[in-house]
This record gives C-alpha cells, sequence and structure tokens, in this order.
C-alpha cells in the first residue's frame, strides 16, 4: 500500500491521497479516482513507455554487387541515369521527353535484391489511361489519342522496400458526453477516461521510391502492387525496358517509410478505442527494431505529354494498370458546368423565395 | 462554346424574370382557405395590383385555416415580411381557425408609412374604422364583397392621405403621438415612399450565392478528381494478415464534468386583439390591429 501513495496522478501529476469514502485513490487537484489496481497497471503502463519512437533498419543483402553488362543512358535535360540492356535502342527520357544519350557501359548500379515484372504490355497500358481519362467531363476532348499513347515508355522504377514489427504504447483522452434536461435547465455531463494500449503490428513491403526524378506522389498513387508475383532479379526482365537508376539512398528513404509505419500503426491502435465521444492521442511511443529493406525494381508505364505548353505526366502500374496522374482542366468546360449548375439552382431557388 | 454558354445564360436569365414575374403575381392575393372563387380571386388580385402600381406599396391578403400555434400578428407580420414587395404597406389576414365560428380572427398588418396613415386603426377602442366596416361581411361569411369593402376604404385613406404628403388628419388630433418620436414627423419622411426592394433583394443574393457555392462544391470536387497523383502518409496496404496483437488495453474513468444552462424562456403570449406594437422589420415602424368575428 506505501508504494502505491507515492504515486503521482496519472491525468494532472500531482500527488494523490487515499479517500476512505470511496475507497479508491484520489487526486487532490484535478478530482480524478483511480483504484489500487488501475494504478498499478497505469504504472506498469508508464515503466515500459520508452523515450520516444526509434526505428531501427538493416539491409536484407549483406554485401551488394554492382550490375554490368548494361549501357548506361543520360538525360541532358532532366539529369536522369537510365540502365538499359545492349541490345535494345533508347531514344527519349521517359521523365521529361528529352533525348537521352549513351553515356557507355552501366557503373555504379547495384543488382536489385527483387523485381516484379511487367504484366501489362503497351497497349494494356493503353487501354487503362484512356479508361482512366473517361467520366471526367471538365478534361479537354481527345487529350489522350492513340498516337500519344504510342509514346509510353516501360520503367523499372528503384523502389526500397521496408517490413517492420512494430511496438506501440498510445495513450488517449477520451471523453463521453450526456445530455438531459428538466424543466428548467439542460444538462451536459463530461465522463473522462484515459485509454491505455500497448502491442505489435507488422509490415511488409512499404515501398518508397529510390528516383528523384518520379515524384513520390505518382508512385504513391499506383500504389499498391501484389507481392505474389514478386521474384528475385534476373537482368532478363529488363530485355526492352529502362531501368532508373536509384539516386535517392535506403537511409534518405527511412523517414518516410517510417511516416508510414507510425501513421497505420496509430490508425489501428485507434480503432481499438471505442465506444465515445472524443478520442484525442496524448502520448505515443511507436518503436520498430530489426526493420529490414531491400532493393526491388517495380514496373511503370510512364506518358509525358503537353497541353497548352504544360508538361503532363502520367504513370501506370505496369503490373495491376492502376492509373495516377493530374489530368488537365478544360477551361472553357469548367466554366459552362459551373454557370449551368448555379442557374439550375438559382432558378429552383426562386420557387423557395417566392 | 461560346454559342452554347450565350444561350445557357440567355435561358436562364428569361427563366429567372419568368420565374419572378410569376411569383410576385401570385404573392399579392394568398386565398389559401380557398374562401373566393377564381373569378373574385382575380377581381381581389386586380384591385390589388392596382393599388399597389398607383400607390407604390404593398397590398396584400391572406386567408388561412389555422396559424400554425403562431399568434395572428406575427403571423401578418411574418407573411408580409416574406411577401411584400415594397417595405411601406399593409397586410389583411383572415384566419378561419378551423372554422371555429366566433373564434375567427381577421387582423390588419400595417407597415412603415402605411403605418402612420392608418395607425390608428390599430389603436382604435373598436376595430377601427376598416375593419369595422367589413366586419358584417367577414360574419356573413362574404368575403369577397369584406375584400373589396376593405380595398375601397383603403384606397379612400390612401388617396387622402399618401398622395398629400403632409401629415394632416389623423396625426392632428395627436391620438399617437405617445408612440411616436418626433424624429418621424420631420417634413414629408413616411410620405417617401420609394419601392423597396431590400428584403427581395437579399432572399435573390442569398439564392445566387447559394447556387455559386453548390456550383462551387460540383465543380470542386469534379477537379479533384482530376488529380489522382496525391502522397500517402500511412501503410495501411501493408499491414501483414493478423499481425495486430494488442498486449494492453486499459480504460480507466477519472472524473466527470457536469454543465447546466438555463432554458430560454418563451415570453410570447396570444390574444384575440393586438395592435399597436414596433417591430423592426424593414427599418420602420409597423403593428396592427384585428379582432373576432
Amino acid at each position: 500500500m506505501s508504494s502505491v501513495l507515492e504515486y503521482k496522478c496519472p491525468n494532472c501529476a500531482s500527488d494523490i491521497k487515499f479517500d476512505s469514502s470511496s475507497q479508491k485513490f484520489r487526486c487532490e487537484s484535478c478530482d480524478a479516482e483511480f483504484s489500487e489496481q488501475e494504478l498499478n497497471e497505469i504504472h506498469d503502463f508508464e515503466e515500459n513507455f520508452g523515450d520516444g519512437s526509434e526505428f531501427k533498419w538493416e539491409s536484407e543483402k549483406e554485401n551488394a554487387e554492382e550490375m554490368s553488362g548494361m549501357n548506361e543512358y543520360v538525360c541532358q535535360s532532366c539529369a536522369a541515369h537510365l540502365a538499359v540492356d545492349e541490345t535494345t535502342a533508347a531514344g527519349e527520357c521517359p521523365y521529361c521527353g528529352s533525348p537521352i544519350i549513351l553515356n557507355g557501359q552501366l557503373s555504379g548500379m547495384n543488382t536489385p535484391d527483387c523485381v516484379i515484372p511487367f504484366k501489362l504490355d503497351k497497349k494494356a497500358a493503353g487501354e487503362a489511361l484512356k479508361a482512366f481519362c473517361k467520366g471526367k467531363p471538365l478534361l479537354p476532348s481527345n487529350f489522350v489519342s492513340d498516337n500519344k499513347i504510342k509514346e509510353m515508355k516501360g520503367v523499372y522504377v528503384p523502389f526500397w522496400l521496408f517490413d517492420c514489427d512494430a511496438d506501440a504504447n498510445i495513450v488517449y483522452d477520451a471523453t463521453k458526453v450526456r445530455h438531459w434536461s428538466d424543466s428548467n435547465y439542460n444538462y451536459t455531463e463530461t465522463r473522462h477516461y484515459n485509454v491505455y494500449r500497448s502491442g505489435s503490428i507488422g509490415f511488409a513491403n512499404i515501398p518508397v521510391d529510390g528516383s528523384s526524378k518520379m515524384d513520390d506522389a505518382y508512385m504513391d498513387g499506383i500504389e499498391p502492387y501484389n507481392y505474389g508475383d514478386m521474384t528475385d532479379f534476373n537482368p532478363g526482365y529488363l530485355l526492352g525496358y529502362m531501368a532508373d537508376k536509384y539516386d535517392v539512398s535506403a537511409e534518405q528513404s527511412f523517414p518516410r517509410a517510417e511516416t508510414r509505419v507510425e501513421t497505420s500503426t496509430q490508425d489501428a491502435f485507434r480503432a481499438t478505442v471505442s465506444g465515445y465521444s472524443t478520442v484525442v492521442p496524448r502520448m505515443s511511443n511507436i518503436k520498430a527494431e530489426g526493420g529490414k529493406y531491400r532493393y526491388a525494381l517495380l514496373p511503370v508505364w510512364i506518358l509525358n505529354t503537353k497541353y497548352n505548353g504544360e508538361n503532363y505526366m502520367f504513370a501506370v502500374n505496369g503490373q495491376t494498370g492502376k492509373v495516377s496522374g493530374k489530368l488537365p482542366v478544360d477551361k472553357k468546360k469548367f466554366w459552362l458546368f459551373f454557370g449551368s449548375i448555379a442557374a439550375v439552382i438559382i432558378a429552383l431557388g426562386q420557387f423557395f423565395i417566392f | 462554346m461560346k454559342k452554347i454558354l450565350s444561350l445557357i445564360m440567355v435561358l436562364f436569365v428569361l427563366m429567372s424574370s419568368a420565374l419572378t414575374a410569376f411569383a410576385n403575381e401570385e404573392s399579392c392575393v394568398h386565398d389559401n382557405a380557398d374562401l373566393l372563387t377564381g373569378d373574385e380571386w382575380t377581381e381581389i388580385f386586380n384591385e390589388c395590383e392596382r393599388l399597389m402600381g398607383e400607390y407604390q406599396i404593398s397590398v396584400l391578403i391572406l386567408t388561412t385555416m389555422s396559424t400554425d400555434g403562431d399568434d395572428i400578428h406575427t403571423y401578418a407580420e411574418d407573411f408580409y415580411n416574406e411577401y411584400a414587395p415594397y417595405e411601406d404597406g399593409l397586410a389583411f389576414v383572415i384566419n378561419l381557425n378551423n372554422n371555429e365560428v366566433g373564434n375567427r380572427d381577421f387582423y390588419t398588418y400595417y407597415c412603415g408609412t402605411v403605418y402612420d396613415t392608418f395607425g390608428y386603426e390599430a389603436y382604435d377602442s373598436d376595430y377601427g374604422t376598416i375593419n369595422s366596416a367589413v366586419l358584417p361581411y367577414l360574419a356573413n361569411e362574404d368575403y369577397y364583397s369584406a375584400f373589396s369593402e376593405y380595398l375601397r376604404l383603403t384606397e379612400g385613406y390612401l388617396s387622402s392621405e399618401i398622395t398629400y404628403g403632409n401629415s394632416d388628419g389623423y396625426y392632428d388630433d395627436g391620438y399617437l403621438d405617445d408612440y411616436y418620436s418626433d424624429d418621424y414627423y420631420e417634413g414629408d419622411y413616411y410620405y417617401d415612399s420609394t419601392p423597396s426592394t431590400s428584403g427581395c433583394f437579399i432572399k435573390e443574393l442569398v439564392v445566387i450565392l447559394a447556387g455559386a457555392a453548390v456550383a462551387f462544391l460540383v465543380t470542386f470536387i469534379m477537379k479533384s478528381k482530376m488529380n489522382t497523383a496525391v502522397i500517402k502518409n500511412e501503410a495501411s496496404d501493408y499491414v501483414k494478415a493478423g499481425s495486430m496483437n494488442v498486449t494492453k488495453s486499459l480504460d480507466v474513468f477519472t472524473h466527470r464534468h457536469i454543465t447546466k444552462t438555463a432554458k430560454p424562456k418563451n415570453n410570447s403570449s396570444s390574444g384575440s386583439r393586438s395592435g399597436g406594437g414596433f417591430s423592426g422589420g424593414g427599418g420602420g415602424r409597423s403593428g396592427g390591429g384585428g379582432g373576432k368575428f
């Protein structure tokens, strides 16, 4: 009992004293009450809480081998470095559409650990892009023509894939609110709770793209890949395609991977807190030790096109056909829709105001 | 494209004008209790229109089976504020009160300069000259005659008061002096009966803004679907199936807090007669009077 009396209030850190009338420990500062069992459990939780979120990553493969037998092309405009097999002719940069020139034999590019081979050919990717453009009334007419689709280029984009098991300790402030009234007054009762959750959750193959030329938003937009098709790397998969040489290291990709792990871990544990009117995280500590990463090439069809003097890029997942990109907006169509909708609403409004 | 846009805009303007005109026509006589025949309604409507056009005031008539729990003054005032094309004017309201003889209401709501002209009607110890004159018709359920007589007498006052543009007549006897401040009597203030479209304008503005807001919302949603390249900061697609394990789940109630707020008091009351009240509608004076039949 004496050890319990040394506890601080988990709610406000003030001193707690035993209240003989309620047979509970009561904080004189915030009036919070706790049973002895609750205080012991909270004490255990706080002991194991830790000092802050922490991640440790290590490569799955200890010694990386340098890839050989490929030519290296360089874009004179955006400085993209592309690996192309010696039998394939390469003409234009998939990222900016500028001509690319042979830089000699490929060097300084490690052999990927794994690859998801292209599953969609150019025609199928073009159909996926056309389907993406359908049902977009603000899109300029004939924006995506067959001629443009012929210019799509198949590129293996470098990715870092992260695996980890995350341990989480999270404290939430939660409330339940109840309303009632009598003949003279309205009442609102707010019941306050401290909610504690601990546990673990595992992640596999979180992708972070390793190319500075490829906008992260485009690659996030074509997720997810089906990793059931992933296989050990074989240079034969690159025949007829380009492979981007990564210029964002695994270490530089750690923060994005950790952000994604933290967000989804918090979301998953938040889903276990139910039945409350409000739930606000007060403290969160997420750790992942022994996380692994590997280097993979994932298939992407890329189309660069121009409209009204501006470049528009589209990425099509070379395995699933999912498309990401920013379509241009036809200003005339935009104002036509805006005016038509406003006119209908205003006309209908006349019936209600008169 | 320009042709289509122009066509839509022209159609919109024509549609709005037509609807507005139609709505205005409909708005001066609301025979919701169905007391008039079609021809009678047309005649009363034409007379109201003529008075409105000639004197630039609102002349409205409303019949209803019930005031939905409101007192007759509030009901008439709300009706006036909703349908009056001019700030100054009157609304003659018949509430059959579910046709309980002796419990049916008649009431006139006056607003602005018309209240200044007819205000004494509201303070008359009886029902007022006009109201008293139409009461026999109402008692006989001859509503067409009641409305005709009402409009005839009303024009009599209008032609002798408003067109003269002075404060002769009912004001000279000091009858209402206790109710008015001197500021209201200077010059021809309350005879400057300019058409007030402020109420309609505000409503129209609200509808236009609502239309623009809905159009903005819809086109914004359409536009947002044009971009699927969006950064992801979560990894829910990559959670290993069955990997989540909650080892501690503790929910501790700490304390509660109760707030108490007094209920707003309802001070409204209803009565068989009301009159002489002031309201803020249209920024001018208003009031009314009536009784039971």
